[in-house]
């Protein structure tokens, strides 16, 4: 069972690591669509693989966050991808195995997975 | 003034959530657009009683109850699609005979309560409660959440500003500590489910 001393563990263990950056200045964003529709349509499984992306690969330089309804219910879930590099991307019809890749591919690699961005969805 | 449509939509083939804990989290979201600080999640079974009660409570800019009314049953927006959360989670609770309720208290705190009968056939599984929970964590750093399981006797309590006073300037967010969270909510739920599911 998960004790508070492991979380004190924990805590010390970061506090003692270099470099470790605030993330309230993320470089990247990713914001998922959590109105009634994207919810529906699934969007807490694809937070949840965001989770487990950025549990197992350790990534501090992220911030996940949610918004409203945008309009596009009918491409529900909405993803959008802020990075330096590639600026805002908009990923359509979201999946937790599309997340997984999109995490690899466009987070850790810098290559938009543009098969599900909403240009080639239309 | 809000305009409200004089047939509920709801019965107008609006599509249900799958679970009650898709309706927490959508109910969640106005509590986040109502700027709350902090949201109060509790989900409590009693056997005795075969009921099941889901409570959330914001201290956000809540709504005049007397323009508004606290038990609306339409959608609250001008377009069609949005607004269904409230009108969704009270049909979830009337369907099976339960009680709904919606108080709020202008600019102090919004409390939305619905109760099922627990065993009734129509009851939508509460589903995945603790993906809910984690998914609200992560997403939203700067609100405090106190979620509540309670079964009968049994109960474990999260509280993300106790977590955040002992993290002092790491982040709720850090991986290991969203590792941590995940783990202790499994491990609380397992046992209290496992000692409900026993008897």
């Amino acid at each position: 069972m998960k004790t508070l001393a492991e979380l004190q563990a924990i805590k010390e263990k970061l506090q003692s690591q270099m470099d470790l950056r605030n993330e309230a200045h993320a470089s990247t964003r990713v914001v998922v669509g959590m109105a009634t529709c994207g919810i529906a349509a699934g969007a807490r499984p694809v937070v949840t693989a965001f989770s487990d992306m950025v549990q197992e690969h350790k990534l501090r330089d992220i911030s996940v966050t949610l918004m409203g309804c945008i309009g596009l219910c009918s491409q529900e879930p909405v993803v959008e991808i802020t990075t330096p590099k590639d600026g805002k991307v908009t990923y359509v019809k979201m999946t937790p195995e599309k997340a997984k890749r999109v995490v690899e591919e466009h987070l850790i690699n810098g290559n938009v997975v543009t098969e599900y961005t909403i240009e080639n969805n239309k | 003034m809000i305009f409200l449509q004089n047939t509920s939509n709801y019965d107008k083939g609006i599509a249900p959530l799958k679970e009650l804990s898709l309706n927490v989290l959508d109910i969640a979201q106005n509590s986040i657009r109502a700027e709350a600080s902090l949201i109060e999640i509790s989900l409590e079974i009693s056997t005795a009683e075969n009921l099941l009660k889901i409570t959330v409570k914001d201290n956000g800019i809540g709504f005049d109850e007397r323009i508004h009314g606290a038990s609306r049953n339409n959608n609250t927006s001008h377009e069609k699609r949005n607004g269904f959360g409230i009108p969704l989670f009270r049909k979830s609770a009337e369907e099976t005979g339960g009680r709904f309720c919606i108080t709020s208290q202008k600019r102090k705190r919004t409390v939305v309560s619905a109760v099922y009968i627990l065993n009734h056939p129509d009851r939508t599984p509460i589903g995945d409660i603790s993906a809910t929970i984690e998914a609200l964590i992560l997403c939203c750093r700067d609100i405090d959440f106190i979620y509540t399981y309670k079964v009968d006797d049994e109960s474990f309590i999260l509280d993300t500003a106790r977590i955040k006073e002992l993290l002092e300037d790491i982040p709720i967010t850090s991986p290991e500590v969203m590792e941590y969270i995940r783990m202790f909510l499994k491990d609380n739920t397992d046992r209290i489910n496992k000692t409900f599911l026993k008897g």
